[in-house]
């Protein structure tokens, strides 16, 4: 995935910042035991959320322990026990670097190939690893990717091209939080945080994709050259990323969450636009 | 039952100003309004249910201070009884039995009936309706050109009007839950006014312009 999925730290509490800071800890732990260390470097903020988001709909909090790590050996972090959610996210993780992977093989320069091709001999062993442990995700995702590779090679329209990850994310939701009480909200705020990320990496690489020729739904749909003003068309996708918090918010408020409500509700009304914000400014890349 | 104060998410001894002010912020966050044709509006309105079973419980026990019989009645009479989904009162309709499939959250089928009409007979309540499917099921761009087909085909109904400023509203981040506007223009420390301007501007453009019905 891609790290959109994140809360604007300056506007969390500081209890909420280290309830947030324990699942990702959590999930970064979990990576290392399930996938070994070299797993550890591909934690995505992305899952953090999912995770976060299935804890927050269980009767009872994962116990928080302090633990130490490479990147804190002196100053333990609070860090959440290894669970059934970070063990979810964590499978996922593994699945979807997979074919993000595969996928830079393909597009990326000549440098990125060869980095690549040198996980990718990770990847693949984690990848069977993670299959055996989540056979429904797995299979959901390896879908998903062949609807998505079907749709760019056909250059349909935005709202199919965003289709299959909105259904993918709707999916792994629905797996991760196996709860039948919020089916259906947890469906639609899946399918339209997918449509999310998807629509925000297409903003993302619009200039990309438009010297390199690949595909693009926004480029293809407003049929865009290099001569296109860019900037103009970043801000007409802007509504349609609009359009999906929205209905990621509507979605959230029916949703009976537990914990960490305020983290949440922090990155659907803060983070993601200012997430958004940067990427239709085009100062994300340079944040990264 | 589920302790009232609770639902409005206040403490017992919070005072009446702060239980109102509790209760109009839900009442905003809920209101029929912002889930109009979504699936999840059933949700909302159990919600709102709750909400003003909540705060007429509150009210009473409190023996009526700070307006509660004026309250009550406000609330009885504008939000338990959503008007907003409502596709079964359209006088007139070519497409009743569209309608009702949508009504019942049968989309797929809905879809499928809507596919079946021949291009001819595609009139402005056909692409009402096929933007109504397209946003249920998250097509929001096929959604928006629907709604506006339907507004030029027929630029004095209201209901497809209503449809297409909604939606565009939420586009602009102006819809109930308001999008990402307000927050990066803070964290940039731009000229916030001035977007809000260009913000409404377009959302003027949006609006007026298919055949020259504004808003």
């Amino acid at each position: 995935m891609f790290g959109y999925i994140r809360p604007f730290q300056p506007e969390l509490k500081m209890r909420e910042y280290e309830a947030y800071r324990s699942v990702y800890c959590g999930l970064c732990h979990t990576l290392g035991k399930r996938y070994t260390f070299i797993a550890r470097f591909f934690l995505t903020y992305d899952l953090t959320w999912l995770a976060m988001l299935t804890l927050s709909l269980q009767q009872e909090s994962p116990a928080v322990c302090k633990r130490r790590c490479v990147s804190a050996p002196f100053r333990p972090h609070p860090t959440c026990v290894q669970n059934e959610a970070t063990d979810f996210a964590a499978d996922c993780a593994m699945l979807l670097l997979y074919y993000k992977l595969k996928d830079n093989l393909h597009d990326a320069s000549l440098p990125h190939k060869i980095a690549a091709a040198i996980l990718l001999l990770f990847s693949t062993f984690a990848k069977r690893k993670a299959e055996k442990r989540q056979p429904e995700a797995a299979e959901r995702i390896t879908k998903a990717m062949q609807a998505q590779d079907l749709a760019e090679k056909n250059r349909v329209g935005i709202d199919a091209a965003a289709d299959p990850t909105g259904q993918m994310m709707a999916v792994l939701l629905l797996i991760s939080a196996h709860n039948t009480e919020n089916e259906r909200i947890l469906s639609r705020f899946g399918y339209f945080m997918g449509r999310w990320v998807y629509l925000m990496d297409a903003t993302d690489d619009l200039d990309q994709d438009i010297h390199s020729g690949d595909y693009n739904p926004f480029a293809c749909a407003w049929k865009l050259n290099s001569q296109s003003d860019l900037k103009a068309a970043r801000k007409r996708a802007q509504a349609f990323l609009n359009s999906c918090l929205y209905e990621m918010q509507a979605a959230f408020a029916l949703l009976s969450v537990r914990y960490n409500a305020g983290v949440m509700e922090n990155t659907l009304t803060l983070g993601l636009p200012h997430m958004q914000h940067t990427v239709v400014e085009q100062t994300f890349s340079k944040q990264r | 039952m589920t302790d009232p104060y609770q639902v409005l998410g206040i403490s017992s001894n919070a005072s009446d100003e702060e239980v109102k002010a509790a209760y109009r912020k839900l009442v905003k966050k809920y209101h029929p309004d912002n889930y109009v044709n979504n699936p999840l509006a059933d949700l909302a309105t159990e919600k709102m249910k709750e909400i003003n079973e909540a705060y007429n419980t509150v009210v009473t026990q409190r023996g009526g201070h700070g307006g509660g019989s004026s309250h009550s009645g406000y609330s009885n009479a504008g939000y338990s009884s959503s008007t907003s989904t409502g596709y079964a009162g359209a006088s007139s309709s070519n497409f009743a039995h569209v309608r009702s499939m949508i009504n019942a959250g049968q989309i797929g089928q809905a879809q499928s009936v809507l596919d079946a009409v021949p291009i001819s007979q595609r009139d402005a309540e056909w692409h009402f309706l096929m933007g109504s499917v397209m946003y249920r099921k998250g097509w929001v761009n096929e959604a928006y050109i629907n709604f506006q087909n339907a507004c030029r085909q027929d630029p004095n109904n209201p209901e497809y009007k209503e449809a297409l400023n909604r939606l565009s509203g939420q586009m602009n981040g102006f819809g109930g839950f308001g999008g990402g506007y307000n927050v990066s223009n803070q964290q940039q420390g731009g000229c916030t006014s001035c977007d809000i301007c260009t913000g409404l501007m377009c959302a003027d453009c949006l609006c007026g312009g298919f055949g020259g019905g504004g808003c």
